[in-house]
């Protein structure tokens, strides 16, 4: 039990004057902050803040809160927009390997069922623009796109791109 | 990093695209520490897609879903491996602007977590903001 006082004063008396002057400081900033947030701002802080004291059980989610705390307060430090400007990008390796396999095997299957694009684009749904620029490797395409032309194509979406295998 | 080919951005009828992209900096900076290199480039095709539309709210190609007055882009497998991304981006008509706010790993198919709509609502008004002093109040 001694020892137990003596942990207690000692953790009591690990905090000088001056730390709890910046303690005050910075509680009374942050008030401000608080009190300064508009109302739609001010009720998300709340939501989160709410969330963060009675459902927080992992680690990740934890930090996500704050920094979403953090973000509401002082939403500047999210950074600025940046723009995508077109030309100018360019596609990693494997990425573009995999687009030229997807591309090149779609344009195989398509041409073995006897379709054109158009008829291709009118059986799936997916624009023939969007098609072509597949064929020609020049579009890494979502799921739902595989998804629709291997539908169309009567294949599995693992044909046209064996990382879904 | 191995680079072997150039992208380029253009609408379907070959113009330049119908939305301007682009996605605030803590949003890339959530998205590189997710995803490869690989892997992010394919997320900006997904929305160079979008920017290509005519509303980029339905996409024929990509899986886009409202979630209150700001969007979800959805995609897994392929070259995100294991990964099942969420893109949360919001639509500025006035001034014809594509914006990813957040980026996500889902970790189940339940419905988004309260605390991350309100992260990205929060984001989406700091938007607005930038958004009006660049545009000029439009």
């Amino acid at each position: 039990m001694q020892v137990k006082d003596k942990q207690s004063t000692d953790a009591h008396n690990a905090f000088s004057p001056q730390d709890y002057s910046r303690a005050q400081l910075a509680m009374a900033t942050l008030m401000d902050r608080i009190a300064s947030l508009s109302q739609e701002a001010a009720n998300d802080f709340l939501a989160v803040a709410k969330e963060l004291l009675t459902n927080c059980d992992s680690k990740e989610k934890f930090e996500e809160i704050t920094e979403t705390i953090r973000e509401i307060l002082f939403p500047g430090e999210t950074g600025g927009i940046v723009y995508v400007e077109s030309e100018e990008h360019t596609t990693p390796s494997n990425l573009g390997k995999m687009m030229n396999h997807v591309g090149g095997e779609l344009k195989k299957i398509r041409t073995r069922a006897g379709l054109t694009q158009e008829q291709l684009s009118q059986k799936s749904g997916i624009p023939q623009s969007h098609i072509c620029r597949l064929e020609k490797g020049q579009h890494s395409p979502s799921h739902k796109t595989l998804q629709r032309l291997a539908q169309a194509l009567r294949i599995t979406v693992g044909e046209l791109n064996p990382c879904y295998e | 990093m191995d680079q072997i080919k150039t992208r380029t951005t253009t609408s379907a009828t070959g113009g330049p695209t119908t939305w301007r992209l682009g996605y605030l900096r803590v949003c890339e900076k959530e998205a590189r520490k997710l995803l490869n290199d690989s892997q992010y480039e394919h997320v900006l095709y997904l929305f160079d897609d979008l920017a290509r539309s005519d509303d980029p709210r339905r996409s024929e190609t990509q899986d886009v879903r409202a979630i209150e007055d700001f969007y979800e882009l959805r995609d897994k497998g392929g070259i995100l491996g294991k990964i099942n991304l969420r893109v949360y981006f919001a639509v500025f008509d006035n001034v014809r602007v594509i914006l990813a706010l957040s980026c996500h790993k889902k970790e189940n198919e339940g419905k988004t977590p309260g605390y991350i709509k309100a992260k990205v609502r929060n984001r989406m008004r700091y938007a607005k903001e930038l958004l009006s002093q660049e545009y000029g109040g439009r």
